[in-house]
């Protein structure tokens, strides 16, 4: 123990031993003892320590403790008590629907694996594991395939066309079919 | 008598016993809600943060490792936390109201002034940063060893020493200025 370590001592934990390092406040009372400026130190400090001795909580602070307690036994033996319901249904589901749910229907097994055996034969064909250029075709087929379906649906479609000019002839016929039309005009 | 020590009673906490759950919270909570009262001074959130300290304690059980800390350390780390957090989302303290003079403007009587002077103090350290706080409640008010603290903290001792210099610096700067520690 030197006057260094000792000032720091003072300085970060007082100068009440009781609150000194365990392992160092022998040395540091020790220390006190032997030396002036220790005791000096210890002097200034002492107000301090005295203020914060007698420092007790203000009444709005202090808890009520025992409400405390049991709110908090309250509390966990709900807690508890969920933690069984949510066992329990966790149990029951693990149990029969797992089982069902395992054996699919046999006919949509069979559908799904016809379906999945097709999509694969397709994929093999258009793309064969070793590639040759004489099927270079089977690709670019497909990519061609939305043009020609947009070239075939816009040829076939019957679209409504509206004859502009026939209807405006059709209105000059019915506008001089009018006798006074000349007299209504301003 | 054989007593059961913290660390047994949490084992058993950790599989479900309600009793020890009690026992500890009857050894634990007078001096975590200290803590955490002297933490946030007249805080309404403090039976809060209590209350999520000890369900902690309950659903969190099995998290403690008594290779690293005392049951005690380990509660007030989970309250440093929370009040850290809370300190977070909230605005800083309303220094004003906890500070406003209730004397009347009379001349205090010694009893009186001693209140004043308690006030003051708590006043002083409810102006000290957070940490400083923490550090200071735990090593002086909590009794926790310098280890404990900084633990708490999750710092070094040197660090920890140095939180504590500073805090006590400010504490005698803050209360200088009225009365005097002479």
């Amino acid at each position: 123990m030197d006057l260094t370590r000792f000032t720091r001592i003072i300085e970060a934990y007082g100068s009440q031993p009781g609150h000194w390092p365990a392992d160092e406040r022998a040395a540091a009372s020790r220390f006190a003892a032997a030396h002036s400026t220790a005791r000096q130190l210890l002097e200034q400090h002492s107000g301090l320590d005295k203020y914060l001795h007698t420092q007790t909580l203000a009444a709005g602070e202090e808890l009520n403790l025992s409400r405390l307690e049991a709110t908090l036994l309250a509390q966990v033996a709900t807690i508890e008590q969920l933690a069984n319901i949510n066992q329990q249904a966790s149990n029951n589901s693990a149990t029969a629907p797992t089982a069902q749910a395992r054996q699919p229907r046999p006919a949509l097994a069979g559908l799904v694996a016809l379906l999945a055996g097709t999509l694969d034969h397709f994929i093999a064909w258009l793309l064969p594991a070793q590639p040759q250029p004489a099927f270079i075709w089977r690709p670019a087929l497909l990519a061609a395939l939305p043009l020609i379906a947009g070239l075939l649906i816009g040829g076939n479609l019957q679209l409504d066309e509206l004859d502009y000019t026939d209807t405006w002839e059709d209105e000059v016929t019915l506008l001089a079919l009018v006798p006074d039309a000349t007299e209504t005009m301003p | 008598m054989y007593e059961v020590s913290d660390k047994e009673l949490i084992t058993q906490v950790a599989h479900g016993c309600r009793d020890a759950y009690r026992q500890l919270l009857q050894r634990q909570l007078p001096a975590v809600s200290r803590y955490v009262a002297r933490m946030l001074g007249q805080a309404a959130e403090t039976e809060d943060i209590v209350q999520e300290v000890f369900l902690r304690l309950w659903t969190q059980a099995q998290r403690y490792d008594p290779a690293l800390a005392q049951v005690s350390t380990w509660l007030h780390k989970i309250a440093h936390n929370l009040c850290i957090d809370y300190f977070r989302k909230q605005q800083p303290l309303d220094f004003e109201a906890h500070s406003k003079d209730e004397s009347g403007g009379s001349e205090p009587d010694a009893e009186h002034r001693s209140d004043i002077l308690q006030k003051d103090v708590r006043l002083a350290l409810l102006d000290l940063p957070e940490r400083q706080r923490s550090a200071l409640l735990l090593c002086h008010f909590q009794e926790l060893s310098n280890k404990e603290a900084a633990a708490v903290l999750e710092i070094s001792v040197d660090a920890l020493e140095s939180l504590l210099a500073r805090a006590r610096r400010r504490l005698r700067s803050t209360l200088e200025k009225p009365h005097g520690l002479d």
